[in-house]
């Protein structure tokens, strides 16, 4: 069920407020009208001190992590990185009143304070690693000496039973898969390490993904790190495609825990 | 019945220790949604990669989220958390609120195998 984009905006004060993130900032911002929900929300600021939490209003207090949704979340997340660093908040987080964010941000300031300085200068990266598994194959088949006699005897049919040793030739290649990716994986760490500052190793989604990897590199250096990742692309064109994503808020190295009274209605 | 036998060889004292890890068990399946978002992962990759179109991919989008919504509903009902739809947004309670934040910064210097 999406919120009607006829409905009309809020008056102020009214509903929940939806936090895109936490900001260094003395004085209140506005960063446009483009509140997730469709209706032209006004972004703006909720401010404790010097940090602040960037909020639009919202009716709706729980949202289905849609790929509109989702869109409508980081736009507002990209258009505040311009200027400023944010730590980003997770998708949904709806708090009930400007106060009850208030009194969070003033819980741990000192923790926000020091992640807002460490993450300054910072950007993070994605490098999701695909492979084409039945090419890699017919590498493993061409190249492993091992794996190649068994192969050529099989084909030959000089072992007497073919079905037991097609089994053996089958775990024989899911081994030298799992060399093959290990091997690349490492290798694609270690060309980008010396111009990162941190990484981090995610799950890799679905079968062709054989890397699934954050990086945190700091502005000056994006070109640098740009260029280490199109020479590492460029190395493994043929077998290996990059799909090379960002500059991104550091999701991968902040953690933000909350544990917060849930309200309900009536 | 094997089963049986097992169930009853089993150090910890009666069936209460057992049946309480087979709930446990059971409430974790009921509740966990990560299943269900590697598949809302999967799905937005193969409509990226051009394997699927808009349509295909908004009709399975709706049917995930379906899913999740449902999870998250048992989750509340387990928690005595408000059911979605009375949901009003988080509150600062004191004492209650327990917040935190921190940087994990590190560089994987092993790889996992």
């Amino acid at each position: 069920m999406t919120e009607s984009s006829a409905s009309p905006q809020m008056a102020p004060g009214e509903g929940g407020r939806y936090v895109y993130g936490i900001v260094q900032s003395k004085e209140p911002v506005a960063f446009g009208r483009s509140g997730i929900g469709g209706s032209g929300e006004m972004v703006y600021t909720v401010n404790y001190q010097d940090i602040a939490a960037v909020v639009s209003n919202t009716s709706v207090y729980i949202f289905d992590p849609t790929r509109e949704n989702a869109l409508a979340h980081e736009h507002v997340i990209e258009t505040v990185m311009k200027n400023y660093t944010i730590i980003p908040m997770s998708f949904g987080t709806v708090f009930r009143t400007d106060d009850d964010i208030r009194e969070v941000l003033k819980s741990i300031y000192p923790s926000l304070k020091d992640v807002l300085h460490q993450m300054a200068g910072k950007l993070e990266f994605g490098l999701k690693v695909n492979w084409d598994r039945d090419h890699i194959i017919e590498d493993i088949k061409r190249e492993d000496e091992e794996i190649r006699q068994f192969h050529q005897e099989i084909i030959r049919k000089h072992l007497q039973s073919t079905y037991l040793a097609r089994m053996q030739l089958g775990r024989m290649i899911d081994k030298a898969l799992v060399e093959r990716s290990v091997g690349y994986v490492r290798e694609i760490y270690e060309a980008l390490r010396s111009v990162c500052v941190a990484s981090r190793d995610n799950q890799p989604i679905g079968d062709k993904m054989i890397m699934n990897a954050a990086f945190l590199v700091e502005r000056e250096r994006e070109a640098e790190f740009d260029s280490a990742v199109n020479k590492i692309g460029r190395k493994y064109g043929q077998r290996l495609t990059f799909k090379y994503t960002g500059p991104w808020p550091p999701y991968n190295f902040v953690n933000i825990r909350l544990k917060l009274e849930r309200v309900a209605a009536g | 019945m094997l089963l049986i036998d097992d169930l009853l060889m089993l150090p910890f004292s009666g069936f209460g220790f057992i049946l309480r890890t087979l709930q446990k068990i059971a409430e974790e399946e009921f509740t966990d949604d990560a299943p269900v978002k590697e598949r809302l992962l999967e799905l937005q990759l193969r409509l990226e990669s051009g394997e699927i179109g808009e349509e295909e991919y908004a009709a399975e989008e709706e049917d995930i989220i379906r899913q999740l919504r449902e999870i998250e509903n048992r989750k509340r009902a387990l928690s005595g958390a408000p059911a979605a739809e009375h949901d009003r947004g988080l509150a600062f309670t004191a004492g209650e609120t327990k917040a935190s934040a921190s940087v994990t910064f590190h560089q994987d210097a092993e790889r996992k195998a």
